[in-house]
């Protein structure tokens, strides 16, 4: 990683805290002002991030998915682009106050515990197939990440609801209801792209890369289950019960720990 | 004679509390006969409505709320004692300037609402008819009502404030974003219940429906606001489709209990129930919040909803304070010269007294003066004692204003022998 996009991280992570302070302050506080401050904050950091992770591309020359930093940077990023769009399309107010501080901490794991791919980027120039089958399941767990979202949102709404409260920061139960269901259902279907596509190429690449036994391949299978289970119950008109929002965001730290935990294992 | 109020309200007491101390209409009256008669008090008034039950009673003796206290023990079973915690013993001017508090809306759950005016009216008509309310508190509610009148006139606090009924819209926003499509029940056709369904169906709901006990003034609902009348006992079987629910009956017991919203909750595929019970007691069993996707919003969590309009309507209310400080004020002036009335009487009728004897002992001695001439010495007599009883009288109601004034009144009473007087009168019954 060139010197240049770690010093944009570390700028784009330090408005990614602040933004989660002034949406956290302004969710507490009741001040509106530091909500649009805490928006402001987030954009300005996406940029910020966007113009590191372009510094890298053009600087390094290497494939984004050879360093661990990176990779996360560039969910971080895709991540906060859909955020911001679906906040502003869908109405789910206040989504950015779970982005940032999902942001924040992505960024900040991936630098404490960096790690890089030795022969990653070997092997990814060989096939191009694996690159997009990493960008292809990337996008979903965005997906599942937006899902995880408004599931939280749903159920702190209900939650505060239920003890007889007005939360007007917090999106309609519709809303969030409704924004769960989308994204879980876009990022399911890239997910299941994604894997496809890792499929195709662990059995159609020449070599033997991966075994049967990798992890990775293994863990990714509960979190795709628990995705299509969501799905499957939603399906068969169970869509309003609680617990099915708990599902998400279980899925959701699957999927998370997938990417955050486990490695390939190209021996 | 102090005027004694003992009370609990939706800050000081949870609806289970209150719903214990509520007094229907016709315990009311039975009260207010009980209190003025076996149990003594001069005066009483009874202010009862969903969020407070207050007794304001006028006692001579300093123990009326002790009096007060043994009559709720004996008549209605509740130990003051016991529940301390939850209610406020108010006396003299911390009991009028609670009243005129009340009268202009700052101590309701919704600040400024004007309904409260209406039951402090009611309060008074039903003490009036029932002989419970006579100088002193009569004139206390009628300047509380004076006070209430001039806090929504010459202040904006009746203004733009969240009600039930907006605060309700705002929470079924917060459920299900847009009420295009929702059904609405009223259950029970009370007075809140009504302004609520006015919001609702204001905020374009698809259906209204409208059911209570007595058809007749369901069937008026529902014309108003273009909604069906449903049969009362028909209502449980329609809770499949409806999403909203407004219970205000004056049933004693719960009408919608865990059961019922249970089996309906699975025929709804747990689609979410708004449930609204602004009843007290409360109509519906506190035990459905336990229910999934089902939302239970009691008088006293509306209350926590309009926290925060009530700290944006913080000016208004500073100004509606400063309006009470003046009608205290006049009220206090009212209290102290109340006092010198019977004085002032008395100091007249030892006037004439005198002057009658003073003419009667000369009687023989004017036996000679004509019928013009007699008059004129009666004449010559009364002014006299009006000229001499005319600076005393503006002395009375000066020291009646001052703190010290019931000494100098004494004063005066015994300067003018009239000490007896003032004892047989405040003695009286």
């Amino acid at each position: 990683m060139t010197t240049a996009c770690l010093i944009t991280l570390s700028v784009a992570m330090g408005m990614f805290f602040l933004a989660t302070l002034l949406y956290q302050g302004g969710y507490f506080l009741g001040r509106s002002s530091w909500d649009r401050w805490g928006r402001r904050s987030l954009m300005a950091a996406t940029a910020v991030l966007a113009s590191g992770l372009g510094l890298h591309f053009l600087m390094a020359r290497i494939t984004p998915f050879a360093d661990m930093v990176v990779v996360i940077a560039l969910v971080v990023f895709m991540l906060l682009a859909a955020g911001l769009l679906v906040e502003t399309r869908q109405g789910l107010r206040q989504l950015g106050a779970a982005l940032a501080p999902m942001a924040f901490f992505g960024l900040l794991y991936s630098i404490l515990a960096p790690v890089r791919f030795a022969d990653s980027e070997s092997i990814l120039l060989r096939y191009p197939l694996l690159g997009l089958h990493v960008l292809v399941s990337l996008l979903g767990l965005v997906g599942f990440a937006l899902s995880a979202c408004a599931a939280s949102a749903y159920l702190t709404q209900a939650r505060g609801l239920k003890r007889g409260r007005l939360n007007r920061y917090l999106p309609a139960l519709a809303i969030a209801a409704g924004v769960t269901y989308k994204f879980a259902a876009i990022g399911f279907s890239l997910f299941s792209i994604g894997l496809g596509m890792g499929i195709v190429w662990m059995f159609g690449a020449p070599g033997e890369h991966l075994n049967g036994g990798d992890p990775k391949i293994w863990m990714a299978l509960p979190t795709w289950a628990v995705f299509a289970f969501y799905l499957y119950r939603r399906g068969v008109g169970d869509q309003h019960s609680s617990w099915l929002k708990w599902l998400v965001i279980v899925g959701f730290l699957l999927a998370l720990a997938n990417l955050m935990g486990l490695r390939h294992d190209f021996s | 004679m102090h005027i004694l109020t003992l009370g609990l309200n939706h800050r000081t007491a949870p609806v289970e509390v209150r719903e214990r101390f509520a007094f229907a209409d016709a315990d009311q009256t039975r009260a207010l006969r009980e209190l003025v008669g076996p149990y003594g008090l001069r005066e009483a008034a009874i202010l009862s409505t969903c969020n407070r039950s207050e007794i304001y009673v006028a006692s001579e003796a300093e123990d009326g709320l002790q009096t007060t206290q043994r009559f709720l023990a004996e008549t209605q079973g509740i130990d003051v004692s016991a529940l301390h915690s939850h209610f406020y013993e108010l006396s003299d001017i911390g009991s009028a300037q609670h009243l005129f508090g009340v009268a202009c809306g700052i101590d309701s759950l919704v600040v400024g609402e004007s309904q409260i005016l209406r039951q402090v009216r009611d309060a008074l008509e039903r003490a009036q008819s029932n002989g419970s309310a006579r100088q002193l508190l009569n004139e206390l509610f009628q300047r509380s009502l004076r006070v209430g009148k001039r806090a929504r006139s010459d202040t904006e606090i009746g203004r733009g404030q969240l009600s039930i009924g907006t605060a309700a819209v705002e929470l079924a926003a917060q459920i299900f974003d847009s009420l295009a499509e929702r059904q609405v029940l009223l259950l029970g056709a009370g007075e809140i219940a009504e302004l609520t369904a006015q919001y609702l169906a204001d905020s374009g709901i698809a259906q209204l429906w409208v059911t209570n006990r007595t058809g007749g003034r369901a069937a008026g609902l529902a014309r108003r606001f273009g909604g069906k009348v449903l049969p009362f006992a028909d209502w449980a079987d329609r809770l499949e489709d409806i999403d909203i629910v407004i219970a205000s009956t004056s049933a004693p017991g719960f009408v919608i209990n865990v059961g019922g919203i249970r089996r309906a909750m699975r025929q709804r595929r747990d689609r979410p129930l708004f449930v609204i019970d602004i009843a007290v007691p409360r109509d519906v069993d506190p035990g459905i919040r336990s229910l999934d996707n089902v939302f239970l919003f009691d008088i006293d969590d509306l209350e926590r909803v309009v926290a925060n309009n009530r700290q944006d309507r913080e000016s208004e209310i500073q100004k509606v304070r400063a309006l009470i400080d003046e009608e205290l004020l006049e009220f206090l002036r009212w209290l102290k010269t109340r006092g010198t009335g019977p004085l002032i009487q008395d100091l007249r009728h030892h006037a004439d007294a005198l002057r009658q004897a003073e003419l009667d002992r000369w009687q023989g001695k004017l036996s000679h003066l004509g019928e013009e001439d007699r008059e004129l010495v009666e004449s010559l007599l009364r002014g006299y004692a009006n000229k001499l009883l005319h600076m005393p009288l503006v002395r009375i109601r000066e020291f009646a204003e001052e703190d010290e004034g019931s000494v100098q009144l004494d004063m005066v009473r015994r300067l003018f022998g009239l000490e007896d007087q003032g004892q047989d009168r405040s003695g009286r019954p």
